[in-house]
This record gives C-alpha cells, structure tokens and sequence, in this order.
C-alpha cells in the first residue's frame, strides 16, 4: 500500500495552522483588551470582526457565537489549502476525502440546528413532505447536499490542478518544438510556460480558490440560517 | 488502441455536457442579481447570499456530471 503524496501535506498544514493558532490565542490572552491591539493582532481581529458580522448576517446573534469559530476555520483551512498548491505542493482539497469530512461536519450542524428548532417529530415528519410518496427522494434530498458540497469544492480545485498540467505539458511541447526549428533536439527548458503560467496560476489559484472557499462559507450559513426560524434570526424570541 | 477505451471516452465527454445549460443558468442568474443590485444597492449582502445559493443548488446539476464523467474515466475501466 502506498500512501498518497497529498496526505503529507494535509499533515503539514494542519500542523503549521495548529501552531499558529496556538500562538496567536497565547498572544491574545497576554494582551489587555482595553489597549489599542498592535502588530499582528490588528487584521486578525479585522477579520474576527468582518466573519462575525456576517454570520450575525445570516444566522442571528443567538446561533453566531457558536457559529463564527467553525466559519473562520473554514476560511482560513480551505482557502490556504486552495493556495498551496502555488507553492507547488497539491491541493489537500483536491483530496475527495477532505473535502468530504468538511461538507459532512457542515451537514451535520444542518441537521442539528434541524433537530433543535423542529424537534424530533418534526424532523422525522419532513421526510413525508409534501406527501407520503415523497419519502425516497427526501432521504436522497437530505445525503444530496453532503455530495454536492464536497464535489463542488473538489471539482474545482482538481480541475485547476488539472488544466494547470495541461498547460505546463502544451508550453513544454511547444519549447521543444521551437527548439528543434533551430536544430536542438533534445529536450529544452520550458521558456514558454513562465510567460503563460503567471496569470493562470493567478486565476485557477488564488482567485478560483477565493471564489470556492467563500461558497462553501457562504452556502454553509445561509443552509444553516434557513433552518432558524426568523423570530429567533432577527433576536426578537 | 481499444476501441472500448475510447467509447468510454465519448460517455465521459457526454457526461459532461450536463454543465452547458447550467453555465447559461448561472450567467442569468449573475446578470439579475447585478440588475437587483444595481436597482436596490443598500441590499447588495442579502442578494449576494441569495445568488450565491441559487448559483450552488443550480451548480448540482453540472458537478453530477463531472461526476459521472470522473467515475466512467476512473473507476469504470477497472471494475
């Protein structure tokens, strides 16, 4: 058995995020909240900040205490796994395996808050809904958001990786052929793929991996807001 | 070459087509939000979120294709 390369740098990130949450959290308890936050602490709070306010947004003040950690781990865990791959190690979510986890915890907070707000027979009756005959499709219904998350983030990011290969090999190609025109055989540096590769790398990549990780965010809290009923949302119950 | 390989092929690549309405799907449905924002700006953060769901449920249909295609190329030849 062999293990995949990817699992490597699945290890490697967590460990590198895991030490420096560790740090920042120790750097934040030392420091007196009525001070002026300095250094490297002020667009981290910026950004607990802008998080925070959008999941207010859209689950309500009650749910986005609880809330808000899962969504910065999202942020922060999905889009450096989405840019590492510039750095040319492969995208740990180009790994079905971890995107599908992601999507699973995702989907079992959806059935929790679910479960809370509709009660249990609630929740068992809305497999019967609109009626009785309906019952396969919902439990399909209910699995259904699990696949599509996770294969949409999936999708994505391997294809990137893909056509990013794809390019590397055509400039490759292409290397060889304009070398041979002046009677070098062999094999060339590829001194076309630098000059293609940048604003590529700049789309599959950084902005492609932008535009997933603050869907899969943003697909997170709206599923889970829609289960809230809006009394509870808008913090008038 | 086998010509089972490139039947195998030819489905993958029709699976795929499943992503061609939905692209025109989700163009429209970018150019009304932008219509919706551009008509009503102080609401941009609820149409986005909005967008974004209505983009992602729409966006099923062409990732079951993908899919599909991934399983036929993948796992299908080794079965």
């Amino acid at each position: 058995m062999t293990i995949q390369s990817d699992v490597y740098v699945i290890i490697l990130i967590t460990v590198l995020l895991g030490v420096a949450i560790v740090l920042l959290s120790k750097k934040i308890q030392k420091t007196d909240p009525l001070q002026k936050p300095t250094g490297v602490l002020v667009p981290i709070l910026w950004a607990v900040d802008i998080v925070h306010k959008n999941v207010v947004n859209n689950v309500g003040e009650k749910t986005a205490d609880v809330l808000t950690p899962y969504i910065l781990v999202l942020w922060v865990y999905i889009f450096i796994a989405n840019t590492i791959s510039l750095f040319g190690l492969s995208s740990p979510t180009a790994n079905l395996s971890v995107t599908l986890f992601l999507a699973f915890v995702t989907w079992l907070l959806i059935q929790i808050t679910e479960l809370k707000y509709q009660g249990i027979k609630g929740y068992l009756h809305g497999f019967l809904e609109p009626i009785a005959v309906m019952l396969p499709m919902n439990i399909v219904g209910k699995f259904s958001t699990m696949v599509s998350m996770s294969v949409r983030l999936f999708g994505n990011i391997l294809c990137g990786g893909i056509m990013m290969q794809l390019v590397y090999a055509a400039t490759q190609g292409l290397s060889n052929s304009i070398a041979s025109l002046f009677g070098n055989s062999g094999g060339v540096f590829n001194f076309i793929g630098p000059l293609v590769a940048p604003i590529l790398h700049a789309y599959f990549d950084l902005f492609s991996g932008f535009i997933q990780t603050l869907v899969f965010v943003t697909l997170t809290m709206v599923l889970i807001g829609n289960d809230i009923p809006e009394e509870v949302r808008n913090g008038i119950a | 070459m086998d010509i089972n390989k490139g039947l195998i092929a030819i489905g993958a690549g029709l699976a795929v087509m499943a992503g061609m309405m939905t692209g025109l799907g989700e163009g429209m449905a970018a150019a009304h939000a932008c219509d919706a924002i551009g008509k009503n700006p102080e609401a941009e953060s609820k149409i986005r979120s909005n967008m974004i769901l209505g983009i992602a449920l729409s966006e099923t249909v062409a990732i079951y294709g993908l899919l599909v295609s991934i399983l036929l190329m993948f796992v299908y030849p080794s079965l």
